[in-house]
């Protein structure tokens, strides 16, 4: 699949601290990425080597097929990085006016194009307002606007839900399903682990400057999954695990029911343990797949990384 | 390049502090005009009931010479000198902080980051704001020189008898030193032009500083103490210097600019070049030219640094 973003071995360091450390990536056309990592992780710094914004200590990227310098390539990348930054003498409208006019757009189309972006997050009542009265999260609704200025192909956002009401939040993800469908790229990065799970079909996660995982969405939630296998008995579920641990598979006890064990199935499946219990004379009085969540499988991937 | 002016137009026309130094600068320089040109219209003297009689017309000389001396600077086109020579401080303060606003802001409010993802091409970007920048300087500059241009004519000062400033009242030493003779339009074209490499000096100085520091604040104080710090060393060379050391100070900026403008003073007769650093120990006089030169490469020099600084920036507001 071609690549929207695609970045290889990114190394940057702030004074002898790594804030990137050998960072690749690859951003499939038409996906929903989601680039989660911890407060500090380097999720921003990553962003504006992307962007171009900063230069790189070593690697390479490509986005859209070309440089992150060349002008050709953002005029198709909408972007959020970090706090929303605007003139706050002028109005939100002329603000959008003014960035249109920066990027080429004749009056009249600069001008229809803030009229459309501003109704897109619903700040069309405050089009004339000064931005400087704005709350923080009507900054955040306008910076999403600007994103969507010039119609683009990747739209890249950090933390686009920061400092919304639950009202703005739920709009925000749900445009941002609206330009997933549309067939735009996105890039989003959050600590919200939910936004991810909802919204993105491949994940990356950062600790430390480090990519620790990365993949489909799906197939990082199947790796924290776990059968939770009941028994009546303690006895039956010592001798259980005994079992499972011949067989090569971790065994763990459920913290939150009785004689219940959590087993991580692997490459054998639900079935293959139940049919090994069972060889054993053992018989779970339940057995169920319990789904991880993001969350999980975040802290089980950055936590002591 | 015709959008980037155009933007800039959308970001400049609603800036207070843009139309305050435009519009103030001007009305600034007209109130201390006008303030001036009562104070000369009313020079105070003796009465003559109190002079002896064998005095009066002695007296009545020294007075019709002050008359005519106070009245001078209000004259055109002299006026026009004497109006910017009266802003001189507020127009160069001014352009150092449209200069040091108008860049460092877009670091302080973080939409450099905006502007760059809109227009990569950072060279037009800061060609466009420069262009800007020495448009207002230069509006604000024309306003005052048309105003020293028309004020004799809003504000009328009565030389009196101009003819007392030759009858030898001057020797008498009770004028304050000063010209006495007559000065032409281009002289005083020739000091309001210094003035204004001046102020473009000033704006250039507090530009760079507000690009490399990266805030309106810090642009003024950075500029504000490299003039401070050259203007001690210089003088602490030009006191211990020897030799073909005693050059270096006068490659300073501060020293160049200030050389400059008394040489146009002196040249279009409103200053004998005495006094000053001119009659500081160690000072050395360079030819004109050379000092233009010098003070030429400073400014494209400066100039040329913005460009520098902000191709090599990093953004990471």
């Amino acid at each position: 699949m071609d690549a929207a973003i695609e970045a290889h071995g990114l190394v940057r360091h702030f004074g002898s601290v790594p804030a990137v450390d050998g960072i690749s990536l690859y951003v499939p056309r038409g996906s929903v990425y989601g680039f989660l990592g911890p407060n500090g992780s380097g999720k921003t710094t990553t962003i504006r080597l992307l962007l171009g914004l900063l230069r790189p200590d070593r690697g390479s990227i490509t986005l859209l097929g070309g440089s992150p310098r060349d002008a050709s390539c953002l005029a198709q990348v909408g972007a959020i990085v970090e706090r929303p930054a605007f003139y706050p003498y002028l109005s939100a409208h002329e603000n959008l006016r003014l960035f249109a006019t920066l990027a080429g757009m004749p009056s009249a189309v600069g001008s229809t194009a803030a009229d459309r972006a501003l109704g897109v997050v619903g700040l069309s009542a405050v089009a004339g307002r000064k931005v400087g009265g704005f709350s923080t999260g009507m900054k955040q609704r306008l910076a999403v606007a600007l994103t969507l200025l010039r119609d683009p192909t990747l739209v890249i956002l950090d933390e686009p839900t920061n400092g919304l009401d639950p009202a703005g939040v739920v709009d925000v993800r749900a445009l941002i399903g609206q330009l997933a469908r549309s067939g735009r790229t996105v890039f989003l990065s959050t600590h919200v682990l939910t936004e991810v799970e909802q919204l993105c079909d491949r994940v990356a996660i950062l600790q430390r400057g480090r990519l620790v995982a990365e993949g489909l969405t799906s197939e990082l939630l199947e790796q924290g999954q776990r059968l939770a296998i009941a028994f009546d008995t303690g006895e039956e579920a010592g001798r259980a695990s005994r079992v499972l641990a011949d067989a090569g598979l971790e065994a763990e006890a459920a913290v939150d029911r009785e004689n219940t064990l959590l087993v991580t199935p692997g490459r054998l499946g639900s079935s293959a343990v139940n049919r090994l219990l069972a060889g054993n004379d053992l018989y779970p009085a339940e057995l169920v797949l319990r789904r991880a969540s993001l969350e999980s499988v975040f802290l089980e991937l950055t936590e002591g990384v | 390049m015709r959008s980037l002016l155009q933007a800039d137009w959308l970001r400049i026309r609603r800036r207070w502090d843009v139309r305050i130094i435009v519009l103030g600068i001007p009305a600034l320089a007209l109130l201390s005009y006008v303030a001036g040109a009562i104070s000369a219209g009313n020079p105070q003297g003796p009465s003559m009931g109190e002079v002896p009689p064998q005095y009066q017309a002695q007296v009545a000389a020294q007075v019709a010479a002050l008359r005519a001396f106070s009245a001078l600077p209000y004259q055109f086109p002299r006026s026009i000198a004497t109006m910017v020579e009266g802003t001189t401080t507020w127009l160069v303060l001014s352009a150092a902080f449209l200069a040091a606003s108008l860049l460092g802001n877009e670091f302080s409010w973080g939409t450099i980051r905006n502007v760059v993802l809109f227009h990569p091409d950072r060279l037009r970007y800061l060609g466009a704001r420069l262009a800007w920048l020495v448009g207002l300087v230069l509006v604000t500059f024309a306003a005052v020189v048309a105003l020293g241009a028309i004020a004799p004519v809003i504000v009328r000062v009565d030389p009196g008898n101009t003819s007392a400033l030759t009858q030898g009242s001057a020797d008498m030493g009770m004028l304050p030193p000063g010209p006495t003779g007559p000065v032409s339009l281009g002289g005083a074209l020739l000091v309001a032009a210094s003035l204004l490499c001046l102020a473009l000096a000033g704006m250039a100085l507090a530009g760079l500083a507000a690009l490399k520091l990266r805030s309106t604040a810090s642009g003024i104080l950075g500029a504000g103490m490299y003039v401070v710090v050259e203007g001690i060393v210089a003088a602490l060379v030009m006191s211990r210097a020897s030799g073909d050391l005693r050059y270096v100070p006068q490659l300073a900026l501060t020293i160049r600019l200030t050389a400059l403008l008394g040489d146009a003073q002196v040249a279009a007769g409103l200053s004998t070049g005495d006094g000053g650093q001119t009659s500081s120990p160690g000072w050395v006089a360079l030819p004109p030219v050379v000092g233009a030169a010098i003070l030429t490469v400073w400014l494209f020099g400066l100039l040329g640094l913005w460009f520098v600084v902000l191709r090599r920036a990093e953004i990471d507001e």
